[in-house]
């Protein structure tokens, strides 16, 4: 009997140690101290206050951003923020889907006031990019500096972007975000939020030639090497970046979640709160560099430029030509999108046949996806008219992505039925 | 309230059914967090109310429109890929007739230069789903343009600077009270929102405590079907997203741009929404 006993004692035991998940402790002290170097347009050096986060320690030391926060798909996480700071601060997980009590949203949760502190606990589903940043009077406390990284790996730890997914030899961590050097200067004199004009554009919380010699920044490595890019934008404004013909960009991720298909682009808009993940391939290792801009969010407008050198450890800035001071991008992966009065559909609603034509440009590729985004055609072409064959296809409404000889790319939709 | 009866009115016509729908171009202004704001906008009874009509119709109905302007200027009214009526003279009415073929979520406004930063802009849907829908028209609003654009006044194009942003016409805490875009739903049900961003700026909605999948996406076709909890809107583009919840709890989604969950200068307000999920 005790035997049966202990068998069974041991057997729950057991059970209970193979299903328990895997817990990543962090403790982050929330700090409004800091003082960092960046550099100016006039190639200057400004020294500005700034406020975020730090591990905890005996002298915790503010960082910009805040130490990135690493764990497993399946780990479950435990963040405790200790706040000894003048005001009150909280910390939200963007992206990681946590509930309620824990989303870090002062009239939804709470705060943490001054001398208390609060352990935040949830469960990384995902593998992918995520964001972290103080929710409290968000438009200030974020953009004087109170934000991080969330990095999530496989459950496995495998150089993998997801579960299952392609495999990277290297990877970089970029954290995008811009900075009103008057609003970090004297946070009591902006006046009203809507004075936010950000001036300087920062990779990482640094700007140009402090990032350029960081081989963390830097793509370094020899041609058919794999280099998994994570761009997350904590700022106010688009991203535009634009990767050079040495590497061949594919982006695989968004938001955490692995894309219905992965594309190839030589530029991606990434949007406030978005995150990719490119895997990028080395084709060629003469020294060159992938832009960072940053635009806008009225007319996409050009505000500044930063770079990520590759194969280049001399890298030096370079002011951006004013070509660069371009409008009205759109799309995800698009160069200028082009209005969708230069292509033609029709029939529209078609039968049988769908026949697209431009006022005169090459048609390189034709794409027909669904409206849950599968693509059901997919047809190389070369002549101003095209004919696709669509007899095969349900009724329904379908996207058509027409991408140019030029490389622009426009959108329509049209009507199947019969 | 009386906007979410005039959805049900429409949606529970059937699909071969013929509609009328009036229309009213009215002035008036709304006020959130002691913020006025002047605004003109669509309303289905002639008089001011703080949303744009929400249109909803299903797919094959054949639609006819009153426009009646009762501004002091000339309007026009458009809906994105179905035309409509290039002009409504000041206290004039015209018609125009229109079957919505295509199943989508589409912007309808004054297409006369700039009229749409007047709030002339909201979200007219062509759809069959019979489960929980919430809409959400995005739009910023700067004064000077407003009134110099009403008045017959002039404004630098290249210089845009609102200081109100608000969804259906209304800035956090209004929110809260908004039945177009509160959601209110339960763990289990499929859920869709509309949003139709009206503005001349780009719009980021950031969903707290959920992914959505996105359906459809006017501007942004290669977001179809992506699952996001972060997406930009271009000026004038609308989004479908659809989600499952699957934990109870209050959730905001805000504009992941800061600066436009404020009014008047002043956090919090502006465009920040939220989704109260039941077990």
């Amino acid at each position: 009997m005790n035997r049966a006993f202990t068998i069974a004692f041991l057997a729950l035991l057991l059970a209970g140690q193979a299903s328990a998940q895997p817990l990543k402790q962090y403790s982050l002290v929330s700090l409004m101290d800091g003082v960092a170097d960046f550099i100016t347009d006039s190639n200057t050096t400004i020294t500005l206050p700034f406020w975020g986060f730090a591990n905890t320690s005996a002298n915790p030391t503010i960082v910009l951003p805040g130490p990135t926060i690493y764990a497993k798909e399946g780990d479950s996480i435990h963040v405790e923020m200790i706040n000894p700071s003048l005001e009150g601060h909280t910390i939200h997980f963007h992206g990681l889907d946590v509930d309620q009590a824990n989303d870090g949203v002062p009239h939804t949760s709470d705060f943490v006031l001054t001398n208390q502190s609060f352990t935040y606990r949830f469960k990384a589903t995902h593998a992918g990019n995520f964001l972290y940043h103080c929710h409290v009077t968000t438009t200030l406390h974020l953009a004087l500096g109170m934000y991080g990284m969330v990095i999530v790996y496989p459950a496995d730890s495998s150089n993998r972007i997801y579960t299952n997914g392609p495999i990277y030899d290297r990877q970089h961590a970029y954290l995008l975000s811009d900075l009103d050097s008057r609003w970090n200067a004297d946070y009591t004199a902006i006046g009203g939020f809507t004075s936010y004009a950000p001036d300087l554009f920062l990779i990482n919380g640094k700007n140009r030639s402090m990032n350029y010699t960081d081989t963390n920044v830097q793509i370094n490595g020899t041609i058919g090497e794999q280099h998994l890019l994570r761009f997350m934008n904590v700022g106010y404004r688009v991203n535009r970046i634009i990767f050079p013909s040495a590497l061949n960009a594919v982006v695989h991720t968004s938001d955490g979640r692995v894309l219905n298909q992965a594309f190839a682009t030589d530029t991606l808009i990434i949007y406030p709160g978005e995150r990719y993940s490119v895997l990028a391939e080395i084709l060629d290792e003469t020294p060159t560099f992938v832009s960072a801009d940053y635009l806008d969010p009225y007319r996409l407008q050009f505000l500044g430029r930063d770079y990520i050198p590759v194969n280049d450890s001399s890298f030096t800035y370079f002011p951006p030509s004013m070509e660069d001071d371009m409008t009205d991008t759109i799309g995800v992966g698009m160069s200028m999108a082009i209005a969708a009065s230069e292509v033609r559909v029709y029939p529209n609603p078609a039968d049988h046949e769908i026949w697209v034509a431009t006022q005169g440009e090459n048609i390189e590729h034709i794409q027909v996806l669904d409206v849950s985004g599968r693509i059901v055609r997919s047809m190389r072409c070369q002549h101003p008219a095209e004919r696709l064959e669509v007899a095969g296809l349900n009724e329904g409404i379908y996207i058509l992505n027409v991408a140019m000889e030029s490389g622009r790319l426009v959108s329509s939709r049209c009507v199947i039925g019969r | 309230m009386r906007w979410l009866i005039c959805i049900l009115t429409f949606f529970v016509m059937p699909a071969w059914a013929q509609q009328s729908v009036e229309l009213f171009i009215v002035e008036g202004g709304v006020t959130n967090s002691n913020y006025d704001i002047p605004y003109f906008n669509f309303n289905t009874r002639d008089q001011f109310d703080s949303s744009n009509a929400v249109l909803r119709f299903q797919p094959g109905e054949e639609v006819t429109f009153y426009l009646t302007n009762r501004t002091d200027f000339t309007c026009a009214f458009h809906v994105e890929g179905h035309g409509g009526i290039e002009r409504i003279a000041a206290n004039e009415t015209e018609e125009w007739t229109v079957i919505f073929d295509q199943p989508g979520t589409y912007l309808y406004e004054d297409p006369t230069q700039d009229h749409r930063a007047l709030g002339l802009g909201g979200m007219l849907v062509v759809s069959e789903f019979n489960r929980p829908e919430f809409y959400a028209v995005l739009t910023e609003h700067d004064e000077e343009w407003i009134e110099a654009i009403a008045d017959g006044g002039s404004y630098d194009r290249r210089a845009y600077n609102p200081e109100a942003f608000t969804i259906n016409g209304m800035g956090f805490p209004r929110t809260l009270k908004d039945t177009l875009s509160f959601i209110e739903a339960n763990v289990g049900d499929t859920i869709r929102v509309h949003m139709t961003n009206a503005g001349y700026m780009h719009h980021f909605p950031h969903w707290h405590g959920y992914h959505v999948t996105i359906l459809e996406a006017s501007m942004h076709p290669n977001y179809i079907g992506w699952v996001k909890d972060s997406y930009g809107m271009a000026p004038g583009e609308s989004v479908t997203v659809q989600l499952v919840p699957d934990k109870p709890g209050m959730f905001p989604v805000h504009n992941h741009n800061l600066v436009t969950t404020t009014i008047g200068g002043n956090y919090p307000g502006g465009m920040m929404m939220h989704m109260h999920i039941h077990e």
